[in-house]
């Protein structure tokens, strides 16, 4: 048993390229071994910035010989009526290089078909892996590619180096003008010498003898215990950033952390402020200390040598302490103007040229705003005011120096200003969370001013762009109106507003209109916008486990004529999820769909009422569910009606008693036939199948149910 | 130092050549590399290259933002496997030894959209500080290239504030005896006070409007030089009045096209005029 090692050696990969492609790689290689007939025991992966490598344990010297057997056309079209071969058979033969006389007859899938059986003989393993290592090197498709020689091959990076090894011999490809062999590049500022690997087995080992630790996961591990100790010896912690760690490890073949600090006047900028120049600038990590609080100490990261600390470390402080005067520089400009003043450049700042610029927009945000503010004041403590003024100015940090600079600190900028003027707690809180939740998971708007101005931001931002036919497609939504849909519906589902998509959507489309400069606004806008909304709540329940069905069974309370406050929809499919499951339930359903079943297809007649009268018997099966029926509409069906504000218990309850006519509807279905030749008794019957089914359905649509 | 670099890559095979003397705002636009990275004629020059950025003019206030400043520019085509390396050899010349320092190549796709150009590259990050733009040119002015050029791009300031250790760029040393300070700060001044309060608006409008007339005309005769000058004017044009303030957002694509359709045209001549077999088509941007 031998293993195999294909390093793909480039230029510099960025950062982010390098996971998914090590995923791609596992995953071509294990395909074109299968496709080699060449087994294999176990398959890793190991990368850097500079060099994708794959190692393949456990193979044998050669493929094992295989049989293929490959179909041809059914075994009637092999012969004509007169004994000679059909032109398909012929074809097909001459495909697979044989002649029509020869072909063997085979079963497939219980039919006969005409079939070659096609003979694959042993290869030796270095052969075979020659094919894989090239398939699975043409294979990798990265974000973004280029081409830089002759043969126009693309890839992320120029290729430089191929190492192709089985065990100790270099096996054959070549890719992009390079031919494999069995040596790469070192870490450059430790060496010019390229590091000849011996065999497959020795890759990681030699590797590391030349300082390069090819595994992630353990570059990953020395990286951050590396961090976490010097963040220790200086008695302070470290600020935790998984996504700048990552970027780290795929920056680096030998991640080596260098302490560095800066002028403590930089420490009066705010907290986000310095951690976005930190993290996203400079990609260093300040360090805090045990109450959390930012200090003037950094980590900087370096690639592979440690020597000549003091230089590099005087370099680093250098970058921050010229990025950190820039970003003061921006501040303290900002602070010597008011948002009202930030607020009039806004005019300047386009948001669609149908629809204007972001002057307006903030126009509508808060006459949006206040409409929000009518429908809630009668349910919700709010303070109006704090709502309207922070409306007004949510969008003015857009055209603060820090912002401009900084765009992912939009909002939070905006109430900082607002602190730092002396706004409201409340306003400066709707303000800077203006723009939350940021993403799917992260956390909403704390008070219910700030949630009711974010979402009249976003349903604005959906509204503005619709019209302007901006409606996400498939891969394109450069508005990120997917998000802003997922932001809006979290807010109102897990705010508890007692607004409906409709309501919104209707709201945000009549403040948007008069500022459309287009010719026509789409008659279905509203429709749109409540579908896409719609659709985002829908995915969030499936998300949460709810089941698909369950969601449908509640969809025509989302958005249409039925349309309800998203936490009251959130009750009805919840209850839906905690009852379905009960025994007697699952059997409820069974009766229930022979009803669906028989009311699709008759004719009910309107305006007639259930007649007592014309049940077969006073005591019968009919006679008892009609008992049932008139005793649930009395008991149960008032407690859903919505000025009754049903809450979960309200809906689980509904669904456990209408569960309880189980084995009223039994016994109907068996005693009573509803297709009865008389007219009036089965347009009864039918009457009271449908009010049945009404009344069950109150709760959701069981319909939809699936077993 | 700049002699420094231009001996090393005058070594490599590099012709050393001066600035071209019409305004511009990167390298780049130098018609050496605008028209050196088209067909398939090799490329091997090194030049300094004054650039001015009005926007980012700061009346000598700010001490590392300048309104013009001097990149050294080198343009090789095709690019040589080992063009990584003789970059790094060429720091060393100038005192940056990549064994001393952490050197980072930092992902950075480059594209201008005046020029209708794309390319894929890296910042090259010295101990934290951006000093290089790495590129292979992918495409320019709409045409997908081969051979590639790779151009390397180096910060003058940058690098001579990190190696003389100053953090204000007025305090470099250009020479033993006159500072940055002494022969550019005036000039920052005066400038960025042009560009952000006195530049004449009509005027600017106008030119844009002339040169653009110009450019097409003297392409439509297959004279892309004077063309291709004609279309850098405007682009100055365009950048002063951005400066000023002047041009309102709807208007700002409008003219950024507009731009790019004068650089494409210079392209399209001169390609037709040394490949005139060679049928190249132009990606639509």
């Amino acid at each position: 048993m031998n293993n195999a090692l294909l390093e793909i050696g480039t230029e510099h990969l960025p950062a982010r390229f390098i996971e998914p492609a090590l995923k791609q790689l596992a995953f071509l290689v294990k395909q074109h071994l299968d496709e080699q007939k060449l087994g294999y025991t176990d398959i890793k992966t190991y990368g850097t910035l500079k060099r994708l490598a794959v190692i393949i344990e456990g193979l044998p010297e050669k493929t094992d010989p295989d049989v293929e057997i490959i179909y041809g056309p059914p075994v009637k079209i092999w012969k004509t009526a007169d004994g000679s071969f059909t032109p398909q058979a012929e074809g097909f033969a001459r495909k697979n290089g044989t002649t029509a006389d020869k072909l063997k007859i085979m079963d497939k899938n219980g039919n006969e078909h005409l079939a070659v059986r096609k003979l694959i003989k042993s290869q030796t393993a270095q052969n075979a892996l020659s094919k894989v290592f090239e398939s699975a090197v043409k294979g990798l498709e990265f974000p973004k590619n280029m081409i830089w020689e002759d043969s126009k091959f693309r890839f992320a990076r120029p290729l430089r180096s191929l190492v192709c090894l089985f065990g100790d011999k270099i096996v054959k490809c070549e890719i992009a003008g390079v031919k494999a062999g069995r040596k790469t590049s070192p870490i450059w500022s430790l060496s010019n010498a390229q590091i000849s690997i011996a065999s497959a087995n020795d890759y990681v080992k030699t590797l590391g003898e030349n300082k390069i630790i090819a595994d992630v996961q353990a570059r990953k591990d020395e990286l951050v215990q590396g961090l976490n100790r010097e963040a220790e010896n200086l008695g302070l912690k470290l600020l935790v950033n998984d996504k700048l760690v990552m970027e780290t490890v795929y920056m680096t073949e030998l991640p080596i952390p260098i302490e560095g600090k800066f002028n403590e006047k930089f420490l009066v900028l705010p907290e986000e402020l310095i951690k976005t120049v930190f993290f996203d600038q400079l990609k260093f990590f300040p360090l805090i200390n045990d109450k959390g609080e930012l200090t003037n100490t950094f980590l900087a990261v370096r690639d592979g040598r440690g020597e000549n600390k003091e230089q590099v470390a005087k370099g680093f402080e250098g970058v921050v302490s010229a990025r950190l005067s820039d970003a003061v520089f921006f501040y303290e400009n900002d602070l010597k103007v008011t948002l009202e003043e930030m607020k009039a450049r806004l005019g300047q700042v386009l948001f669609h040229e149908e629809i204007g610029t972001m002057s307006e927009k903030s126009l509508r945000v808060e006459e949006l705003s206040c409409k929000f503010c009518e429908a809630l004041r009668q349910n919700l403590e709010l303070d109006e005011a704090a709502v309207k003024k922070a409306a007004s100015l949510a969008y003015a940090d857009l055209t603060s120096s820090v912002v401009g600079e900084f765009g992912e600190l939009q909002g939070y900028m905006g109430g900082q200003y607002a602190k730092h003027e002396g706004l409201s707690d409340k306003t400066a809180a709707a303000i800077g969370e203006f723009y939350f939740p940021l993403n799917a998971k992260s956390q909403l708007p704390s008070v219910t001013e700030a949630a009711i101005v974010s979402a009249a931001g976003k349903a604005d931002t959906l509204a503005s762009a619709f019209m302007c036919g901006m409606i996400p497609s498939g891969s394109e939504d450069p508005f990120g109106l997917r998000r802003q849909a997922i932001g809006l519906t979290r807010i109102l589902l897990e705010k508890g507003f007692g607004l409906s998509l409709d309501f919104v959507a209707d709201k945000a489309i009549e403040t948007a209109a008069p500022y459309y400069k287009g010719k026509e606004i789409n008659p279905k806008l509203k429709e749109l916008l409540c579908e896409f909304l719609k659709q985002r709540f829908e995915n969030m329940l499936v998300d949460q486990g709810i089941k698909f069905d369950s969601v449908r069974a509640v969809a025509q309370y989302v958005t249409g004529e039925q349309a309800e406050p998203l936490q009251v929809v959130y009750q009805r499919v919840k209850a839906l999820e905690n009852i379905r499951s009960d025994e007697n339930f699952e059997g409820l359903l069974a009766g229930f769909k022979r009803i669906s079943n028989i009311i699709k297809k008759a004719e009910i007649k309107q305006g007639l009422k259930i007649n007592k009268g014309l049940f077969a018997s006073e005591r019968g099966a009919e006679s008892e569910l009609y008992g049932m029926l008139e005793k649930y509409k009395k008991e149960v069906a008032p407690s859903l009606d919505k000025n009754m504000r049903p809450s979960l218990e309200q809906f689980e309850n509904a669904l456990k008693r209408a569960a309880h006519l189980r084995p009223y509807i039994d016994n109907f279905f068996d005693e009573v036939m509803v297709m009865d030749k008389s007219e009036s008794v089965r347009d009864n019957r039918l009457l009271l199948l449908n009010e049945l089914y009404n009344n069950i359905c109150l709760t959701a649509d069981l319909s939809q149910i699936q077993n | 130092m700049i002699s420094a670099l231009q001996n090393y890559w005058k070594k490599e095979g590099c012709a050393i050549i001066e600035p071209y003397d019409v305004e511009k705002g990167a390298g780049t636009f130098n018609p050496e590399t605008f028209f050196g990275s088209l067909t398939q004629k090799p490329v091997q020059t090194a030049y300094v290259e004054p650039c001015r950025r009005p926007a980012d003019g700061r009346y000598g206030d700010n001490p590392n933002r300048l309104g013009k400043y001097y990149q050294f520019q080198v343009i090789i085509k095709p690019a040589p496997a080992d063009i990584q390396q003789k970059y790094l050899n060429s720091l060393k010349v100038i005192g940056l030894d990549h064994a001393n320092h952490d050197v980072r190549w930092v992902e950075d796709d480059w594209e201008s959209p005046t020029l209708g150009a794309s390319g894929v590259g890296w910042e090259v990050w010295l101990d934290g500080m951006e000093i290089t733009q790495f590129t292979y040119f992918q495409q320019m002015a709409g045409y997908p290239l081969y051979p590639i050029t790779v151009e390397i791009t180096y910060g003058l300031e940058r690098i001579a504030m990190y190696r003389q250790n100053k953090d204000n760029v007025f305090d470099i040393m250009y020479s033993d005896t006159r500072s940055y300070r002494d022969l550019f700060l005036e000039q920052e001044k005066q400038f960025s006070a042009y560009n952000f309060e006195y530049a004449n608006i009509e005027n600017l409008r106008r030119h844009f409007a002339e040169y653009e007339q110009e450019c097409f005309e003297l392409n439509n005769k297959g004279l892309y030089l004077p063309a291709y000058d004609a279309a850098m004017h405007a682009s100055h044009a365009f950048n002063i009045l951005d400066a000023r303030r002047a041009i309102s957002v709807t208007e700002r694509v409008g003219l950024i096209t507009r731009v790019r359709e004068m650089a494409k045209r210079c392209a399209k001549a001169y390609v037709e005029a040394r490949e005139p077999k060679e049928e190249q088509k132009a990606v639509e941007q």
